[in-house]
């Protein structure tokens, strides 16, 4: 008798084993993905809420007065006396004491600061929206962007805070 | 006498390897959907920049009539804020939701089993994912609820 495979064996054999390799390549090849991606993007995710949390809180102080103070450059003054400088570049983003720089995938563009005034009923009431946007895109994916967005709600009756721009 | 071959493959034993294979398969990728879930509510579900967001609306509605909200709720699930109708300073706050980039603001009890039980055929299949995903506790408290115009969600409990 001899011995080895028939034909039909081989040929079953290496079906089966072609739709394994195909199947679990194409999984590998997204769990690759799914690691490069989430490992930049929890870099991005935390620097934005760092960042955010870092303003928010500030604004806690309720601002009194906003400035230019240079290029890209925004101080606020606060009812306590204090102040923080917010200084936003195209990789680095500063706020008081906090500064980081985003990774280098990434690029800021399109920073912006708006006051928006709404007219309300009750002149006790906030009337006004502070907007902070700063955007950060990827290089390389249009698509892909992440947003830094601050909005700080306060009365202009109180504090009338000027519009200002990076 | 008719030799007989007993080369090649019988039917059961391809169908038995085939089982097998299709089962370690489908396991492996079950497995691979779960990662891919919890990447997808990690970056999307309550970020600390959105809960910010969020406590905008929450410190706005606190200045309004929130009891009539509070009132509204013992008749239904929810309450949906977006269009502003139920406040005095509707354009105020049309205002603010632009300016948070809110798509969708809804207003419920904290206790969301009705909800998730009822969930309206005009919320988008991803929010009602997240309506699901939120763990409440059954208290006389309530809890905002944010879709925010990049697909993001965000949650915050209102005393």
């Amino acid at each position: 008798m001899k011995k080895g495979f028939t034909i039909v064996e081989l040929i079953v054999s290496f079906s089966l084993a072609m739709i394994i390799v195909i199947f679990l390549l194409k999984i590998v090849i997204n769990l690759k993905n799914l690691y490069t991606n989430s490992v930049l993007k929890t870099e991005i995710v935390n620097i934005q809420s760092i960042i955010s949390n870092e303003i928010n809180k500030s604004f806690e102080k309720t601002i009194v007065d906003i400035n230019n103070c240079g290029e890209g450059c925004i101080n606020f003054t606060y009812l306590d006396g204090s102040s923080d400088n917010l200084v936003v570049n195209t990789d680095t983003i500063e706020f008081g004491n906090y500064k980081t720089t985003i990774p280098d995938e990434y690029y800021i563009k399109n920073q912006s600061i708006n006051i928006s005034y709404s007219g309300v009923f009750d002149k006790y009431k906030n009337n006004s929206i502070l907007i902070i946007s700063i955007p950060i895109y990827n290089q390389r994916v249009e698509d892909e962007s992440y947003e830094i967005r601050v909005v700080y709600q306060f009365n202009s009756n109180n504090y009338d805070l000027k519009q200002v721009s990076f | 006498m008719k030799k007989s071959n007993k080369n090649g493959f019988i039917l059961a034993e391809t169908i038995a390897i085939s089982v097998v294979i299709m089962t370690s398969l489908v396991i492996i990728y079950t497995q691979f959907r779960i990662v891919s879930n919890s990447y997808f509510k990690t970056f999307n579900y309550n970020s600390v920049n959105n809960l910010y967001l969020t406590n905008n609306v929450k410190e706005f509605i606190k200045t309004q009539s929130i009891d009539e909200l509070k009132k509204m709720l013992d008749n239904a699930d929810y309450v949906d804020l977006t269009s502003c109708s139920y406040f005095t300073e509707y354009i105020y706050c049309e205002a603010l939701f632009d300016s948070i980039g809110a798509n969708k603001v809804i207003f419920t009890k904290e206790d969301l089993s009705s909800l998730k039980n009822n969930l309206p055929s005009n919320f988008s299949e991803k929010l009602k994912q997240f309506i699901n995903y939120i763990n409440y506790e059954n208290n006389n408290n309530y809890r905002l609820i944010v879709e925010f115009s990049d697909e993001t969600y965000a949650s915050l409990l209102v005393k």
